[in-house]
């Protein structure tokens, strides 16, 4: 199974940083969430990832003020596509995670994968 | 052919022959201590001529700072140094990483710094407390200043004051001692009675128009600084008129200043559900003023009294001590007015909701106080939204800052103490004459841009320019903050992020699934 995470590094990269990783976990750096595009996230299931998470900043304290939001919007699109060509829109997400949120970030990702192992079941 | 380098941290777990198959000029185990670290980095990149290099490691990516500088001190790329952080990783986990590592790292395009000289001179919008302390602390730390003041004097609303009750400082006096070290100044320059007209320019170079009783005249600096104070609003919505007996906070100095004597005084806060803690500290002071000058007997009525802080609190206890009476409402008091008298009509929670029902000769009635010149703010595009990034006085663009009642509601420390901080930021971001930015880190590849602006209007940091002369937008790499927001979102994909272009985020999807 592979799980990518696209991470903002002023938060939920840092947050992965804090205790044990699944294997599954590809993290994918980046500079604010922002950065992540639609075809990123396309990109990953293309190649093998089962699920995608966008894990960027709250929105109200995201460095650069409207990246986390501009993050969950091309989410948001993004599973319409997904809708569309018969991938279920639940296998991509995006949560808010700061930079202390270890294991909130711990239980995101358990979370997807308990949730595709019971999908693939 | 670039020559990278691979260095494992002892402590990663890792094992250099794992990592035959890559393409490494040099392999070697380092110590886990940034210090130490970084002076071997830079040791090994020199001798054997670098390009770029990938560290394995259980550094946090807080280093990642420290070492990039290291090798830029030492004349070698810092943007080709891939930082793979293995805490927490199993041994696939780990080897996965150490993959994308290196798939990403392929793609790396060399990056330099560039450095550009600034304007050293603050421009400072607004000449009241917080302003005069900025322009203050900057010329302590030898930078210089211009304060432009729409007014014919320095102070703003602190001139109009006649006491800071609690704080020792009286507020002429204070004024008057800024005025002092600033006038005689060759490096700062003072407009008053002038307005600023446009803002133009990034950090490091801003051009500012002011009009002044002269004529429009315009003035460079490196860093912008709003100080535009507060408004006074009378609250409308209460249905209370001013008048001879009806009264706004603001107004109460100049009341007091004469001698006429009004027996019972009533105080009204909170109009607004939340209140302020300025309107209570105000209306304290006020209170405490009338019981000294005219010894009347005062009741302030509010919701709820906000006493957290020193001085709130020590003054509560003083106005109790002098018989100022205190009481509650919910529920919004019913105010009738004849020539002579105003009778407020209100229920106390905490008195059983007993009607109370009395007759005052003053109502003092506390306004709202809203943040100035925000037609100025929004027009530049310059905003500060509540972002612990940018508390306290930073905005969303670099080299601009708010301090004082612009940016939120405050009293006389508070705005001395932004100043301050103010001065500090742009000490640190001026101080060394010149500006050291990472250059074309994220850059418009003109013939791609197909103009649509898209970047202009999203570009959280105001960083993404119109080229007209090009029909292309430009970004300034000064002012850019590097988020990749433009790249992701330009139609065209004609911006470029070295650090984190397509090609290597795409490099690292290419791993596959397990
Ligand atoms: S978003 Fe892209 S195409 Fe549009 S103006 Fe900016 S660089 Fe040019
Ligand atoms: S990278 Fe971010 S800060 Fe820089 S120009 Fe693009 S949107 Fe603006």
């Amino acid at each position: 199974m592979r799980i990518v995470v696209f991470c903002c590094e002023n938060s939920a990269y840092q947050a992965a940083r804090q205790g044990q990783l699944p294997a599954e976990v590809d993290l994918i750096r980046l500079p604010c969430g922002g950065r992540v595009e639609v075809l990123h996230m396309l990109r990953a299931f293309e190649r093998g990832a089962d699920g995608v998470l966008v894990l960027t900043c709250q929105e109200d304290n995201c460095q650069s003020l409207h990246g986390s939001a501009r993050a969950r919007h091309r989410v948001e699109y993004a599973k319409e596509i997904l809708q569309e060509i018969g991938i279920d829109p639940e296998r991509l997400q995006w949560h808010p995670v700061t930079s202390n949120m270890g294991p909130r970030f711990r239980k995101i990702v358990a979370d997807m994968i308990e949730g595709l192992k019971l999908a693939s079941a | 052919m670039a020559r990278w380098g691979a260095f494992i941290c002892d402590g990663a777990g890792v094992d250099a022959a794992s990592l035959a198959g890559e393409e490494v000029v040099v392999t070697t185990t380092l110590p886990s201590q940034p210090g130490d670290l970084a002076c071997k980095l830079v040791g090994i990149g020199t001798r054997y001529n670098l390009d770029g290099g990938i560290l394995i490691g259980v550094v946090p990516e807080l280093v990642e700072d420290l070492l990039k500088d290291s090798l830029r001190q030492a004349g070698l790329d810092p943007f080709r140094l891939v930082l793979v952080d293995l805490r927490g990783r199993d041994a696939e986990g780990k080897d996965r990483e150490i993959k994308a590592a290196f798939a990403r790292a392929r793609h790396l395009e060399p990056a330099a710094w560039a450095k550009s000289e600034v304007e050293q001179r603050a421009l400072i919008i607004g000449g009241g407390a917080a302003g005069l302390q900025t322009a203050l602390s900057l010329r302590q730390l030898g930078l210089p200043v211009l304060i432009v003041e729409g007014e014919q004097n320095l102070g703003g609303r602190l001139g109009r004051l006649d006491g800071l009750f609690p704080y020792d400082e009286d507020p002429k006096g204070w004024i008057q001692s800024a005025l002092e070290a600033l006038q005689d100044d060759p490096e700062v320059e003072i407009l008053t009675a002038s307005n600023p007209l446009a803002l133009e320019g990034q950090v490091g170079d801003f051009t500012l128009t002011v009009q002044t009783p002269g004529g429009p005249v315009t003035r460079r600096g490196g860093a912008v600084v709003l100080a535009l104070g507060s408004e006074v609003r009378w609250p409308a919505e209460s249905g209370l008129e001013p008048g001879p007996r009806v009264v706004g906070l603001s107004r109460l100095d100049e009341l007091t200043r004469f001698r006429l004597h009004h027996k019972k005084v009533a105080f009204l806060l909170d109009l607004d559900e939340l209140g302020s803690r300025v309107g209570t500290l105000s209306a304290l002071r006020g209170a405490l003023r009338i019981k000294d000058n005219w010894g009347s007997e005062v009741h302030i009525l509010c919701r709820h009294l906000k006493v957290d802080g020193k001085p709130l609190e020590s003054m509560y206890r003083k106005a109790r001590d002098m018989g100022v009476v205190f009481f509650k409402y919910e529920e919004f008091p019913k105010v009738t007015e004849t020539g002579e008298k105003v009778f407020l009509q209100f229920q106390d929670p905490d008195l059983e909701y007993v009607v109370v029902d009395e007759a005052y000769d003053l109502l003092v009635v506390e306004e709202e106080i809203l943040p100035a010149g925000e037609v100025l703010t929004e027009a530049w595009g310059i905003s500060q939204p509540a972002n612990v990034r940018l508390y306290p006085v930073e905005t969303n663009r670099k080299g601009i800052y708010m301090v004082g009642c612009c940016r939120d509601e405050m009293d006389f420390p508070g705005a001395i103490q932004d100043g301050t901080v103010a001065a500090g930021e742009i000490y640190e971001l001026l101080g060394q004459g010149a500006l050291v930015y990472e250059e074309d880190m994220v850059k418009v590849q003109t013939e791609k841009c197909v103009f649509c602006l898209t970047c202009v209007r999203i570009c959280p940091h105001g960083a993404a320019e119109i080229d007209l002369v090009q029909e292309a937008a430009f970004i300034n790499p000064a002012a850019c903050q590097a988020c990749g927001m433009c790249a992701a979102d330009c139609p065209a994909q004609a911006i470029v992020y070295k650090a984190y272009d397509n090609t290597g985020i795409m490099a690292q999807l290419e791993l596959g699934g397990r």
